[in-house]
């Protein structure tokens, strides 16, 4: 099948932060180093990344077509 | 000091076929225990501690290198094995901790990895190429007539701003029917993406590995052709490990 890419410049820097740093399994606790702060530090980015107001399950954006 | 930095979690006794290394060439080691294993580096707390992360966590240029890392263990682990990404940065004190961590979220964990067995993800973003005309320049012989024109044109627009949504949604719905979950994300920002055509579907698609070819063929097919004729863009970006689905 079609090979993965894994140099930074066959991929798109927001595809990888929107999926990296916006996805994947959260794990909060103390195990973990204060990772609920680092996540908040995030949101500021996040929020760039996809911007809450569009967010949700329609996210098929009558408004733009 | 250190922190254990992990990228996502495998099922145990399987060694995947490959691993890349971790930022600045560091090794990934897989951590056993509790049925399962996380891809873990050992880290130097002074540049990849929980500080680091916070003093970076809006340069672009920075997380670029950690997201890269993270995305390239994935990647190598996901081109034959599966595993499920962590979100970045999952950073523990210790290989305790880590430990720990596959202890208290064992059965989530072992529910995501049954999830995305066997599957890889798939992106398609769709991007309204060019907006409906702009209101034409109305040459009215009185003002009924002004108003009737204006009236038609708004109708046009309406019907081409429905065609669109109808392609877009039946596209979405034809990627859904070859794979085995889809997640509907926001719009990405242009600020971000460089791109000024406004997006109207940023999509992930869960799909089996046998499925790929049909899933690239319905993109093709189904997708790219009829966006086309509707003034739509569709880009396709994958295989994925599944950040989305797990």
């Amino acid at each position: 099948m079609s090979e993965y890419h894994v140099a930074s410049d066959d991929i798109a820097l927001v595809d990888l932060l929107d999926r990296v740093i916006g996805e994947g399994v959260v794990i909060g606790g103390d195990i973990v180093l204060s990772i609920a702060g680092v996540d908040l530090v995030y949101l500021g980015l996040r929020a760039v990344l996809a911007p809450a107001h569009v967010a949700g399950p329609s996210a098929l954006r009558d408004e733009a077509l | 000091m250190t922190v254990h930095y992990v990228y996502g979690v495998l099922p145990v006794g399987q060694r995947p076929a490959e691993l890349a290394e971790g930022p600045d060439g560091v090794d990934v080691q897989l951590v056993e225990g509790h049925g399962l294993a996380a891809a873990v580096s050992e880290l130097p707390a002074d540049r990849y501690g929980e500080e680091q992360f916070r003093t970076h966590a809006e340069d672009p240029l920075w997380l670029e290198k950690l997201a890269t890392a993270h995305h390239r263990v994935l990647a190598s682990i996901a081109r034959h094995d599966d595993v499920v990404p962590l979100r970045m940065p999952t950073l523990c004190r210790s290989r305790q901790s880590v430990l720990e961590l596959l202890d208290d979220r064992a059965d989530v964990l072992k529910d995501a990895l049954t999830s995305v067995s066997g599957r890889v993800e798939w992106g398609v973003k769709l991007y309204a190429e060019s907006r409906p005309a702009e209101q034409q320049k109305v040459e009215a012989t009185s003002g009924r007539d002004y108003l009737g024109q204006r009236m038609a044109q708004g109708r046009a627009r309406d019907e081409e701003r429905a065609l669109r949504g109808d392609v877009v949604r039946a596209c979405h719905e034809a990627l859904c029917a070859v794979s085995v979950d889809a997640a509907v994300n926001a719009p990405q920002d242009p600020a971000l993406s460089g791109r000024r055509e406004p997006m109207v579907l940023n999509g992930a698609y869960l799909v089996t590995r046998e499925d790929e070819t049909d899933f690239l063929s319905v993109f093709d097919t189904q997708a790219v052709g009829p966006c086309r004729e509707a003034g739509i863009l569709a880009e396709i970006t994958g295989p994925w490990p599944p950040y989305n689905f797990s």
